[in-house]
């Protein structure tokens, strides 16, 4: 990384984009022939290259932006989903259907959303075409490549195409958020491990129910450190190239209320889905039961976003449901009823206890994370 | 005792982003040279060395 990002400090402003774009293949060769996929997972690079020819077609309202994002959901049904869709609409047929060397080309959850955002936003005509180096610098910019935070391009093109921002303020900026991210990932996330650890069927049928609060409290506080961290190295590493990327996390224990929640925990997933799924559905305009309706799919999507599995379902109708039952609320409770700030503290509180409980779907699998709620649940 | 609380715990807020590269600028102007820098980094590497070798693949890289 740090040869690339000298090297973008370099060249001339018009060879940047190519820097982005030699650099972010040889990482994702590199990375998928050694961690993910192998060699079929490297040759996987060549959906970037389709992806950015095949965006030269896109006009407003043309077909050819509807047949771009059509295409980025089929990449990632096909590398994705395949096998559990087959496994659970088709189980008759499933040893025929079954990809047994299936692999995830790395990123595919966040590229290919990058690919339809951009498809979306040249369908509305509301971000500038760019160049081809341009947009593949876009697609290929490696710190946001493997996890994020999902970029716009209408906000990426004119850091690529600013003057060069100061070197000694950026590097000090972005080294100290890239060892930031590592105490957060090493020092903190790793160590809850060992509690974590745990929870497994044998693990929950083993210790008191306060014990099982404890470790699923215990995961929500090691995905927190886990992803803020990978967060805050992918936005260090941009900030040594002198780009800065939209932030992905902002304090979200401390909220209040579940949608606050949501602005502040994953933000550019968030407002992905705010901008690409809520709002075409329908979003906040329309009547509460129909609001009620786009939240639950909002979430349904984000939960299968988050993994191929009924767990991660279960996971988005929980947030799906929260948010829904907030927007009742608020509806049918106009006004706070405890006085500040003991009102506050209890919204925190029950805001803060539901997030952490949802955590049992996303860490573990349907059977187990049923197991989990009878033994905290039932006598 | 609330009152004088929050503001307390939005200012530390502020200096822990500060310290972390969330934020470009100190809470309030400040003196924070180069020399500081380095010896805060090496409090952040000693700490990464000291937990690094566990488990380390991180949860949202492609699940």
């Amino acid at each position: 990384m740090l040869p690339s990002a000298i090297l973008y400090r370099l060249v001339a402003s018009h060879l940047r984009p190519y820097v982005i774009i030699v650099s972010g293949i040889a990482f994702f060769v590199y990375f998928s022939v050694y961690e993910i996929g192998g060699v079929p997972g490297a040759f996987c690079v060549l959906i970037f290259l389709w992806e950015s020819l095949f965006s030269r077609l896109y006009r407003k309202r043309s077909i050819f932006c509807v047949l771009g994002i059509f295409q980025a959901v089929i990449f990632l049904f096909i590398f994705k989903y395949w096998n559990f869709i087959t496994g659970l609409f088709l189980p008759g047929m499933k040893s025929s259907l079954h990809w047994d060397g299936a692999f995830l080309p790395l990123g595919i959850s966040f590229f290919t959303f990058e690919f339809i955002h951009y498809a979306a936003e040249r369908w509305r005509g509301r971000v500038e075409r760019g160049t081809l180096a341009e947009y593949l610098s876009f697609i290929m910019f490696f710190p946001t490549l493997v996890a994020g935070p999902i970029k716009r391009f209408g906000d990426f093109l004119p850091k690529l195409r600013a003057p060069a921002s100061p070197l000694a303020e950026d590097w000090r900026i972005g080294i100290t958020r890239i060892l930031t991210g590592l105490v957060k990932k090493f020092a903190i996330a790793d160590l809850l491990t060992a509690m974590t650890g745990n929870l497994t069927a044998e693990g929950i049928m083993s210790v008191p129910r306060g014990i099982l609060l404890l470790w699923v409290f215990a995961y929500g506080m090691k995905i927190y450190f886990d992803f803020s961290g990978y967060s805050d190295i992918a936005i260090g590493s941009a900030r040594l190239f002198g780009i800065r990327i939209p932030e992905n996390f902002h304090w979200p224990y401390l909220q209040k209320n579940i949608a606050l929640f949501w602005t502040h925990w994953h933000i550019s997933l968030s407002f992905w889905l705010r901008d690409y799924v809520f709002i075409p559905l329908g979003g906040s305009r329309v009547a509460l039961p129909h609001i009620v309706f786009n939240l639950l799919v909002t979430m349904l999507v984000s939960g299968a976003w988050h993994g191929a599995g009924l767990n991660f379902i279960a996971w988005g109708l929980w947030h799906g449901t929260m948010l829904s039952g907030l927007r009742l609320w608020q509806f049918f409770v106009p006004k706070p009823l405890l006085p500040e700030p003991l009102g506050d503290f209890m919204a925190w509180a029950v805001t803060f206890g539901l997030v952490n409980l949802g955590w049992a779907f996303f860490c573990m699998d349907m059977p187990t994370a049923l197991l989990f709620f009878r033994r905290l649940l039932l006598p | 005792m609330m009152r004088e609380l929050l503001p307390f715990i939005m200012r530390l807020g502020e200096w822990l982003e500060y310290w972390g590269g969330a934020r470009d600028a100190p809470p309030y102007p400040a003196r924070f040279g180069w020399f500081g820098w380095g010896l805060w980094w090496g409090v952040l590497l000693i700490v990464i060395w000291m937990f690094s070798g566990q488990d380390s693949k991180f949860i949202y890289i492609d699940f």
